[in-house]
């Protein structure tokens, strides 16, 4: 039909302004959707399986957090190919808010008092053994669950956008906007093990109450893990369609291209800093819901060797995927239990193996795996496909 | 070149006096040119003639140490681009290609382009777009002048070294600039690819303002009108491809090169046939 069209307007107009079309896509997409979908209800089974194992569910509850973490990273180093050594600083703020929350509700109610902000509101422990005479009044109000909330997601989103917008206006990249997020969480992590009244200390804040919202108590690990996965799911649709939306390819070409794209007359520096605010948000909630199944918030968040193990996640999983990230912070974390519940020091070596091992023979991660695995099915095997 | 007399020629870029220093090494010393609207421009040089840094000049890539480059003199406000940033330049309308192809090599041929289309740039802007569903006409029409219909849904990163080209090339007509800025758009091609590409760049010229750098003395015969020789980030000599090739400092220049067939008189020496030639290396030698 557009030969004949070609043809028709070739005598009236130069060949120039004949109107092809563009071509439609390849139905190759429709697999990876398909396997999308399936691994996204595949996040729900744990629960049904290990349903007579409450530790298991609190374990997975755990993960399901972790994954969300995994996540935020992988829109920073992933899409936008800037690798953060120090996201564990948005995870940890979250973390931390919701914990205050947690564990002054759970001082409230030993004392048997309502759950407001007050002058002589309960104190928690760490607090009293440090002398503090009443809760300093930046936390008091945190004992409002939902502002706790609202701050976990905010403060880490305030905070990533401020780091963002100026290392990325001052053209930090590579290896040395890495260190720059590690200076960050170091500074961090020294403010918060040196401020034991004020955080708890190297310990952190310990033995926290279980989360309560409208009035439903968390108090099955089923329950929280359900709550957790579907935040994740709805996470992970959000992200999908960012990242098939024009921002999403803009960030894969900042990645491939960063001149490029400033040659085109786009702002890169603004476009990081607007993903870099959305993971660290993101990261922020992930923080808050892994405490909620944790029951405790340390200064190891803030240690770097926790970043440096979610970009690891994101390694193994595949980077520049969404499924990658979740797939990895699951297995790498549910192999963390099983081994380390037989042989107990082994653990960090068969985790510095597989980075060794993914980084040197798996470049996309499992999902490249699977993917170039699927790829080679449907070119060899004999079935009808369409020609592209 | 019909087409040229239609247009009142108006200068689209004028470069003054610019000077860029490296830490004492003079890319560009003191240049002097001009553009006009509408003009298929050549610039040629031999290599480290300051070809590509006149280019980074323009584009704000590099500050210019001295001088003054003004694009659409004869706009009401007129832009000294000194004033303006990488991307603000391209948002007022001045595309590039980069020497070495520069796609995005993890998106589609089609994605590519539809990043270039000339919408607003801003973070909210592109949040909103419809990008399935913008520009689908003007897509169309430029894989059709680039060739690349078929490929349309390829990553760029497993074109060949000529489709790259070409699709920089179509990504230049998605941004649709005033002035577009082409640095050796045939290296490396075969002889057949490269004459694809010099029509091309025929066809673009009809709606566009161009500046191609290159050394390929046959494809800049067969697309040039106005030729301009830099020559140790100076102007060297100006005019048609005739004019240039007969012009004794641009055939001295070029010797080593083969690229101009006429002979020469006899070799003269650098300071006998250039005087100027001669005054040029003073500077350089003397801050060196
Ligand atoms: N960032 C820089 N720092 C120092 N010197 C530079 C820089 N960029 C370019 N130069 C020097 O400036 C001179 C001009 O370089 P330029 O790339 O403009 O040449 P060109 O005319 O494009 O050459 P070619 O034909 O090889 O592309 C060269 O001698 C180069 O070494
Ligand atoms: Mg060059």
């Amino acid at each position: 039909m557009s030969e004949l069209t070609t043809e028709i307007q070739e005598g009236l107009t130069p060949p120039l302004v004949a109107a092809p079309a563009v071509p439609t896509a390849p139905a190759r997409t429709l697999g990876g959707r398909v396997a999308t979908c399936l691994f996204l209800v595949c996040l729900f089974v744990p629960p049904f399986y290990y349903d007579d194992d409450p530790y298991r569910s609190e374990q997975f509850a755990k993960i399901a957090a972790l994954a969300l973490f995994a996540l935020s990273i992988d829109l920073i180093w992933g899409y936008t190919g800037l690798l953060t050594l120090g996201h564990g600083l948005y995870f940890g703020l979250g973390a931390y808010a919701v914990a205050y929350s947690l564990k002054l509700q759970r001082a409230a109610l030993a004392e048997g008092r309502e759950l407001i902000a007050a002058p002589d509101m309960a104190l928690p422990d760490f607090m009293a053994f440090s002398r503090l005479t009443q809760v300093p009044a930046w936390i008091a109000p945190l004992i409002n669950i939902y502002l706790a909330l609202a701050v976990a997601i905010l403060v880490p989103l305030i905070v990533a956008a401020i780091f963002g917008f100026v290392t990325f206006r001052l053209r930090i990249k590579g290896v040395y906007f890495s260190l720059i997020t590690q200076a960050l969480i170091l500074a961090l992590y020294l403010l918060v093990i040196r401020n034991l009244p004020y955080t708890g200390g190297d310990v952190g804040m310990v033995s926290l109450r279980r989360l309560e919202l409208f009035g439903f108590e968390f108090k099955q690990d089923y329950d929280l893990y359900f709550f957790i996965a579907g935040i994740l799911v709805v996470c992970f649709l959000g992200c999908a369609l960012l990242m098939n939306s024009k921002v999403g390819r803009l960030l894969t070409a900042i990645r491939d291209n960063e001149n490029r794209v400033m040659a085109l007359g786009y702002n890169a520096a603004l476009y990081k800093t607007f993903i870099f605010t959305l993971s660290g948000a993101i990261a922020g909630l992930a923080g808050a819901l892994y405490v909620c199944a944790n029951h405790s918030a340390g200064p190891k968040f803030l240690q770097i060797d926790f970043s440096i193990i979610a970009v690891i996640w994101v390694a193994v999983g595949g980077r520049g995927t969404l499924v990658g990230p979740i797939l990895g912070a699951y297995l790498v974390e549910f192999g963390k239990i099983l081994i380390s519940e037989e042989w107990p020091f082994v653990w960090t070596m068969i985790l510095g193996v597989l980075f060794v091992a993914v980084v040197l023979f798996l470049p996309d991660g499992i999902v490249g795996l699977v993917r170039k695995i699927f790829q080679v099915a449907v070119r060899r095997l004999p079935w009808p496909r369409p020609v592209a | 070149m019909g087409f040229q007399s239609k247009i009142v020629p108006e200068e689209i870029l004028q470069v003054k006096e610019v000077t860029v220093d490296f830490s004492g090494f003079k890319a560009l010393n003191e240049l002097n040119f001009s553009i006009e609207r509408g003009e298929l421009r050549v610039v040629i040089g031999p290599n480290g003639a300051g070809k590509t840094t006149l280019l980074d000049a323009v584009t704000g890539k590099v500050k210019p140490t001295a001088g003054r480059i003004v694009f659409q003199p004869n706009e009401r406000p007129a832009c000294d681009l000194a004033h303006y940033q990488e991307a603000e330049i391209a948002r007022l309308g001045i595309g590039r290609k980069f020497q070495t192809p520069n796609v995005f090599k993890s998106l589609t041929v089609l994605d590519n382009l539809r990043l270039s289309l000339k919408y607003p740039r801003g973070v909210l802007h592109t949040l909103m777009a419809p990008f399935l569903q913008d520009g689908k006409d003007l897509l169309a029409e430029i894989l059709d002048t680039i060739g690349l219909g078929p490929k349309a849904y390829r990553e760029a990163g497993i074109l060949s070294h000529g489709e790259k080209q070409w699709l920089e090339l179509g990504m230049l007509l998605a941004q649709d600039p005033e002035l577009l800025l082409i640095d050796e758009p045939v290296a490396g091609m075969t002889p057949r690819e490269s004459e694809r590409t010099g029509d091309l760049l025929l066809a673009m010229a009809r709606k566009h303002t161009l500046l191609v750098i290159d050394h390929d003395m046959t494809f800049v015969r067969q697309i040039a009108s106005k030729v301009t020789v830099l020559h140790e980030g100076r102007l060297l000599s100006q005019g048609t491809v005739r004019e240039v090739q007969d012009n004794p400092k641009v055939m001295e220049v070029y010797l080593g090169h083969h690229k101009i067939e006429k002979k020469t008189p006899a070799a003269p020496t650098p300071a006998a046939a250039s005087p100027k030639g001669h005054a040029i290396q003073k500077p350089i030698g003397h801050h060196a």
